[in-house]
């Protein structure tokens, strides 16, 4: 369990953590976005006891990682740099670190890793001759060698191919939902976020603007309604005309057969049978939903317009 | 295994697999072992045999710092710049286990370069002597004994240094180590090496200096911390 209480991290001039407060638990896949320099690696370095608090705690399980080396043998770990060594083989790279936390049944857990990432065939290779994609892989195999019970990744699936980046998914839910594993990563990429993190914070200049489950973000920011597509010989202003004789339409808006309709807070009318009635041809009715993208965007520009 | 022997153990591994430095090293040491073991002359020598003792003194202390000198950097500094350490430093191994595995490693490798060279010098003596030559006991115990405390010693200050300065700090303390490093190896060893009488005070000395500039290292590296590695990598 990780748990951050008031934690604040200053450069010299630069305030790159201010005064963050985060509690993250067990099986929960926590994600952690925010423009570049917002403070993200940052953050993670100092629950990893690499730098030390300017002032405030991150505590993993109660105690900060810095002191204590037994804890630090069940936390895995995926920087920006993948931790590995160029002059030796992917198989040497994953047995010294299978040495270093003492892992029983060492071979087999790294066989059957490399076979894992698809990397068998280049075991003896130099990791030096690795493109970057087979690296990160790699990166990430040493990350969970030692069967981790609290995983941090930072940017895990940054210049990963389409296929490797829905392994790395494939994997982060696995571990979650079937180990029960904390992961904490840190990413740009808002599709994967939204694909797999159970709750996001996002950061802005050190600050924690917003943290929340991507469903409660959703709702709270985004005004709820539906998008309805009419047939192309259909006429628009009667179908609205229907529309806004619900009570519970707050306003709408036509553009090019498309009307969108948004409903006041907390009502969701059956708009559907009214307009078939009514004689009009519908191709499409779809609920507004409105991408992790757009509401981070509108969480930033919010705050960045309060300042 | 303990986990400061799984680091010396992989760090042996990748330096022997660094073939160019492995290469040169050896060559830097086998050159010098030449260097000197023709540069000896019948000044040194007691009655018509000429002494190696002066000269295996200096040569084999003095080259095994060289050794250890450059490699040290592909041990502790070049984990820095390649960003490695930072993942190192989240594993249970503690900063010091890291240290003295580093520490263990350089030293050892160097250690047998400079006992090479101490082979070969020996080797040229004899052919040149018509007849085998061994070193007095001060200076058996001195390259056995003194000579590996010593390098340790050098390894240990020069390894916290790299791990706790940042790149441009870091080019100036390589020059500034190199440049009497150089001299030695050049001047004491080749010519003050070949007139000079090795008793047991000398080796001595020697092995009480190795062993306070170990301790020096030892309590030094207790004011290393993470947070300084982790802000002046490369
Ligand atoms: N060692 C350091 N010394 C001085 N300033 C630093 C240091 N590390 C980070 N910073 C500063 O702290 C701020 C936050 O940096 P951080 O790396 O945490 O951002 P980030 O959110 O991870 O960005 P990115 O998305 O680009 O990875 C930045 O302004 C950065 O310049
Ligand atoms: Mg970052």
């Amino acid at each position: 369990m990780i748990e951050v209480n008031n934690l604040t991290k200053k450069f010299k001039s630069t305030l790159a953590v201010d005064d963050i407060s985060l509690k993250i638990n067990e099986g929960e896949v926590f994600g952690c976005l925010g423009h570049n320099g917002a403070g993200k690696t940052t953050t993670m370095r100092l629950i990893l006891g690499l730098l030390r608090p300017t002032s405030g705690t991150a505590h993993v399980w109660g105690k900060p990682l810095s002191q204590n080396p037994h804890l630090r043998r069940k936390v895995g770990v995926l920087l920006e740099n993948d931790g590995l060594y160029e002059n030796l083989s992917g198989e040497d790279n994953l047995d010294y670190y299978a040495r270093l936390y003492e892992i029983p049944d060492r071979k087999n857990r790294v066989s059957s890793l490399l076979e894992y990432t698809g990397l068998d065939s280049r075991r003896k290779d130099k990791v030096g001759t690795y493109s970057r994609g087979m690296r990160r892989k790699l990166g990430l195999a040493r990350s969970i060698l030692h069967y981790p019970s609290v995983l941090l990744l930072d940017e895990p699936s940054a210049g990963l191919d389409p296929e490797v980046q829905k392994m790395v998914r494939d994997l982060i839910l696995n571990l979650a939902r079937e180990e029960k594993i904390l992961i904490f990563l840190n990413s740009h990429d808002l599709d994967e976020v939204e694909r797999i993190c159970d709750r996001i914070a996002i950061l802005q200049r050190g600050r924690v603007i917003a943290c929340d489950s991507i469903k409660n973000l959703r709702s709270a920011s985004s005004e709820p309604g539906v998008v309805i597509v009419l047939d192309e010989k259909e006429n628009p202003d009667k179908a609205a005309s229907v529309i806004e004789s619900f009570e519970d339409v707050e306003r709408i808006n036509q553009t090019n057969g498309k009307i969108r309709v948004v409903f006041k807070q907390g009502k969701s009318p059956d708009l559907l049978p009214a307009l078939v009635n009514a004689g009009i041809r519908v191709s499409e009715i779809s609920r507004t939903s409105r991408s992790l993208e757009d509401i981070y965007l509108e969480i930033i520009h919010r705050e960045e317009k309060q300042k | 295994m303990t986990i400061c022997m799984v680091i010396a153990r992989k760090e042996i591994r990748e330096l022997l697999s660094n073939r160019n430095t492995m290469l040169t090293s050896l060559g830097v040491a086998l050159v010098f072992a030449v260097i000197y073991g023709l540069g000896l002359t019948e000044e040194g020598s007691i009655g018509g045999v000429i002494s190696v003792d002066g000269t295996l003194f200096f040569l084999s202390i003095m080259l095994g710092v060289f050794m250890a000198y450059s490699l040290t950097g592909h041990v502790f500094y070049k984990e820095k710049t390649d960003r490695i350490i930072e993942t190192l430093l989240t594993s249970p191994a503690t900063l010091r286990q890291i240290w003295l595995g580093k520490v263990l490693a350089v030293s050892a490798v160097s250690y047998i370069l400079a006992l090479i060279a101490v082979a070969v010098l020996l080797i040229i003596t004899a052919i040149r002597n018509q007849g085998i030559v061994l070193p007095g006991g001060p200076v058996i115990f001195h390259i056995f004994l003194v000579v590996p405390v010593f390098i340790a010693a050098f390894v240990g200050l020069n390894g916290v240094a790299q791990l706790a300065l940042g790149m441009k700090e870091n080019r100036l303390l390589g020059f500034i180590i190199f440049i009497p490093l150089f001299a030695g190896l050049y001047g004491l060893g080749f010519s003050i090496g070949a007139v000079t009488t090795i008793t047991w005070l000398y080796s001595a000395l020697v092995l009480a200096g190795a062993w306070l500039l170990l301790v020096l290292a030892a309590f030094i590296v207790r004011f290393l911390s993470t947070e300084r590695i982790v802000t002046s990598l490369g």
